[in-house]
C-alpha cells in the first residue's frame, strides 16, 4: 500500500529541471510559458526544481554543443532515480538545422536513453504538456519497478 | 518601499483564474499554426524540390525499382528535424506538403516524430525507351515514346544552342513548371498534361534562372 | 504507582507522537503549507496546486534514491534534517493551545528562542557537511537571516515579558503557560496598545524565520540552486521540505498563542479547530499574501529591514509595556 501511495504521489508531483545545452532561447522561452499564470502546470504538481538533485525529469533543449556535453551528461547522472530525460524542440533529437556543425554533437539520444521527444521548432505550450504528462507516466511505471 | 501588487493580488484573489485548462480542455492552435506535416504522395512528381530547400534536413527519400522498372518512392519528414519553416510546402508545385495545425507530436518509440508517404513513379518518359531505343533505329524509337515525346528527335543528349538561352533535355525533364514559374521575362510555357516546353525566343534574356532552377538539371544553355 | 507512571509515560508519549506533537505538525503543517501555496497561486491568478501537493511532494521525495556526495560527511549530512524537525517538534509541544498544553515550564519563551535557532543551524550544518560551493553561500546568507531576525524576535519577546509580568506583579514572566492563562483571564494581548506595534513586528518575522518571500534569500533557487538544499534528495530532503512546513505552523502558531491567546472555548478540541482557523489567517496574511506582492530581497536589504524597521517597532512596543500602556 505505502509502495502505490509513493508510486501515485509520484506522478502527481514531477518537479522540472531545465538544462540548455546551447539552445537558441525559443524553446526556454516556450517551457518559462508553461509555468506562467496562462498555462500553469503547478495546477498538475509540476514545478521547476533549483538544482539536479532534487528533479524527477530533466528537460534539455538546445543542439547540445561540444562544450555543454560534458555538463550535460554529468548534470543528468546527478538526478537521482527514477528520473525521466525529455528533449525539446528539434534540436536534441538531430540538430536541426545546426546538423553537420563541426562543434554540434547533436543527437542527445546517442549518450543517454531519452524518454520523451517533444517535437516543434520551437513546441507550443500545450505540446510541452502532452509530453510532460507522458513523460510522469514512464515516471510512474519506472517507480513501480523499483 | 512601495507594493504597487497589492491591490492586483487581493482583486486576482476573487477572481477567476485565467488559465488554459489545456489536458482537460481542448485547446486548438491558431488558424495559420504550423505544426505536423502531412505529405500527399499521391499528388507528389518527385521533383525533389523540398529536400533543397529543406533548413533543417529533415527531409529524405529512398528509391527503389519494381519489377516493372517503375520507381518506387518514399518520402520521409522527420519532425524531430524540422523547424515547421513551411519552406516546403511553398515550394511544391503540387501542393503535395501540408503543414496543419495539429501540435501533438510526442515522440516516445523510434519512429513517432517520422511521416512518411509512398507512391509510384511510372517511367515513362525516363530511361527504359531510351537505352532500348537509342542505338537502335528511330522509327522503333518513336512508335515506343508515342504519347510522351513530340520533340523526340533531339534524342541523345542535347546540344547547347551556343546564344545563352536555354534547350530542353526530353529525356530528363518532368515539366514541373518550376522554370516557367521563375522566367522572370515569362518566356517559358510549360504545359504539364501535353508534356509541352516551349521557349519564346523574343521574351528570353538568357539570364539562366531556369537552368538553376530546375531540379532535374533538364535545361542547358 | 508504577501504574500511574506507566499511563503518565503514555500520556506524554502520545503528546510527542500525536496531538501536539510529530503527528499533528505533520498534518497541520502541509496543510498550512499547501494552502499557503494555493492562496499565492490565486493571488497571482492561477489555478494553484492542489492543497494536499505537499503531502504529495513528500511522499514522492521518500521514495526516490538518496545521493551522498563523496564530498559530503556522511552521518553529519544525514542526520541533521531529523535533528531540525525534532527542535521544531519540540517547540510545538510548549506551544500553548488556549489553557492546554502538554509541555510547561518556567522560563520556556527563552527554551523557545534556543529551540527555533536549532533548525537553522541544523540546515546550516548539513548544508557545510555536503560540500557544495552553493550550499556554502546558502548557509552564509542563511546565517545573516537569523541573526537579522533574533533581534527583534527578542525584543518582541521581552516587551510580552515585561506586559504580562507588570500585570501579575512578577516583574517580567517568561513562562508562555503564565501569559496563555493571563490572556485567558484579561483578554488577548493584542488589545492592548502596546502590544499592537509588538504584533506586527512577529508578523514582520514570521516569513524571515521560515524563509519564505521576500526573505527567502538563503535558498534562492534561481540563483543558487536552492542554496543550503543543493545537494540534497530524497528522504533527507523530504525532512527538510517537512521541517519548513512544519517551521510555517510553529510561528503562526506561536503568534496565535502569544497575540490572541484569549480566543476560544475552553474545550480542548474546539480551541485546537479555531487556533489552526487562526493560523491560516496569519499564514494567508503574513506568509502568502506577502508572498505574492513582493520580490526577493538582497541578503543586506534584509539584514537592513530587520535591524531598522522590524526592531524599531519591537522597541516601541518594549518602551510602552515599560511604561504600562
Amino acid at each position: 500500500m505505502f509502495k502505490n501511495l509513493i508510486a501515485e504521489s509520484t506522478a502527481k508531483s514531477p518537479w522540472l529541471f531545465h538544462i540548455n545545452s546551447g539552445s537558441c532561447n525559443g524553446c526556454d522561452i516556450e517551457l518559462v510559458a508553461v509555468l506562467t499564470p496562462r498555462y500553469d502546470v503547478e495546477r498538475l504538481g509540476f514545478k521547476l526544481a533549483g538544482s539536479p538533485r532534487q528533479a524527477d525529469i530533466v528537460v534539455v533543449t538546445g543542439p547540445v554543443t561540444k562544450l555543454s556535453l560534458d555538463r550535460v551528461l554529468r548534470t543528468i547522472d546527478q538526478v537521482p532515480d527514477p528520473k525521466c530525460v525529455v528533449t525539446m524542440g528539434s534540436c536534441p533529437q538531430s540538430g536541426n538545422v545546426f546538423k553537420g556543425s563541426y562543434s554540434v554533437c547533436a543527437p542527445l539520444s546517442k549518450y543517454v536513453h531519452v524518454d520523451v521527444d517533444i517535437a516543434g521548432c520551437a513546441p507550443k505550450p500545450e505540446a510541452i504538456i502532452d509530453g510532460l504528462a507522458k513523460a510522469t507516466e514512464i515516471l510512474k511505471t519506472k517507480r513501480g519497478q523499483m | 518601499m512601495d507594493f504597487p501588487f497589492v491591490k492586483e493580488a487581493v482583486s486576482k484573489l476573487f477572481s477567476k483564474p485565467s488559465c488554459n485548462m489545456y489536458p482537460f480542455v481542448e485547446s486548438p492552435a491558431a488558424p495559420n499554426y504550423r505544426g505536423r506535416i502531412v505529405f500527399h504522395p499521391e499528388t507528389c512528381i518527385n521533383c525533389n524540390m523540398c529536400e533543397r530547400v529543406c533548413a533543417g534536413g529533415a527531409i529524405t527519400h529512398t528509391s527503389v525499382k519494381n519489377e516493372d522498372g517503375d520507381d518506387v518512392v518514399t518520402r520521409s519528414f522527420d519532425l524531430g528535424s524540422c523547424t515547421f519553416c513551411n519552406t516546403c510546402a511553398d515550394f511544391c508545385t503540387r501542393h503535395s506538403i501540408e503543414l496543419t495545425t495539429d501540435y501533438h507530436m510526442i515522440g516516445i518509440e523510434e519512429g513517432d516524430l517520422i511521416v512518411s508517404g509512398t507512391f509510384v513513379k511510372k517511367a515513362i518518359k525516363k530511361p527504359a525507351p531510351k537505352p532500348a531505343a537509342a542505338p537502335a533505329a528511330a522509327p522503333a524509337k518513336k512508335e515506343g515514346a508515342a504519347p510522351a515525346a513530340p520533340e523526340a528527335p533531339a534524342a541523345p543528349a542535347v546540344q547547347p544552342r551556343g546564344d545563352g538561352k536555354p534547350a530542353q533535355d526530353p529525356s530528363k525533364c518532368v515539366y514541373c513548371t518550376i522554370c516557367a514559374r521563375k522566367c522572370p521575362g515569362e518566356a517559358l510555357t510549360v504545359d504539364r498534361k501535353e508534356k509541352i516546353w516551349k521557349l519564346d525566343e523574343d521574351k528570353c534574356v538568357a539570364c539562366g534562372t531556369c537552368a538553376d532552377v530546375c531540379p532535374k538539371n533538364a535545361i542547358v544553355l | 504507582m508504577t501504574a500511574s507512571i506507566f499511563l503518565n509515560g503514555l500520556q506524554y508519549l502520545g503528546y510527542i507522537l500525536i496531538f501536539p506533537g510529530f503527528l499533528f505538525c505533520f498534518l497541520c503543517g502541509m496543510l498550512l503549507t499547501g494552502i499557503d501555496r494555493k492562496l499565492v497561486a490565486r493571488m497571482q491568478k492561477r489555478v494553484g496546486p492542489p492543497i494536499l501537493q505537499p503531502f504529495y511532494d513528500f511522499f514522492k521525495l521518500c521514495g526516490k534514491e538518496t545521493i551522498v556526495p563523496a564530498a559530503a560527511s556522511r552521518t553529519t549530512f544525514l542526520m541533521a534534517p531529523l535533528v531540525g524537525l525534532a527542535a521544531l517538534v519540540v517547540i510545538q509541544l510548549f506551544i500553548p493551545i488556549r489553557g492546554f498544553s502538554a509541555f510547561s515550564g518556567m522560563a520556556d519563551i527563552i527554551v523557545i528562542l534556543y529551540l527555533l535557532l536549532i533548525p537553522a543551524l541544523a540546515a546550516i550544518l548539513g548544508a557545510a557537511a555536503s560540500g557544495s560551493p552553493y550550499a556554502g553561500v546558502g548557509l552564509s546568507r542563511e546565517m545573516v537571516t537569523i541573526i537579522a531576525c533574533e533581534l527583534p524576535l527578542v525584543l518582541v519577546l521581552l516587551a510580552i515579558a515585561k506586559t504580562v509580568g507588570n500585570a501579575m506583579g512578577t516583574g517580567l514572566c517568561f513562562s508562555l503557560s503564565e501569559i496563555a492563562r493571563y490572556q485567558v483571564e484579561n483578554g488577548s494581548l493584542i488589545t492592548k496598545l502596546s502590544m499592537i506595534p509588538a504584533a506586527v513586528a512577529f508578523a514582520m518575522v514570521i516569513p524571515g524565520e521560515t524563509g519564505s518571500h521576500p526573505f527567502d534569500t538563503a535558498e534562492a533557487e534561481t540563483e543558487i540552486c536552492e542554496g543550503m538544499h543543493a545537494e540534497y534528495s530524497g528522504a533527507p530532503l523530504a525532512v527538510f521540505k517537512l521541517s519548513h512546513a512544519v517551521k510555517v505552523l510553529t510561528m503562526t502558531s506561536l503568534f496565535v498563542a502569544l497575540f490572541f491567546g484569549g480566543v476560544g472555548t475552553g474545550i480542548t478540541a474546539i480551541d485546537g479547530v479555531i487556533v489552526f482557523a487562526l493560523c491560516v489567517v496569519a499564514t494567508a496574511l503574513f506568509i502568502s499574501f506577502v508572498h505574492a506582492v513582493t520580490a526577493r530581497l538582497k541578503i543586506e536589504q534584509v539584514f537592513k529591514y530587520y535591524w531598522t524597521v522590524v526592531s524599531g517597532l519591537a522597541l516601541i512596543s518594549l518602551v510602552l509595556a515599560w511604561y504600562g500602556l
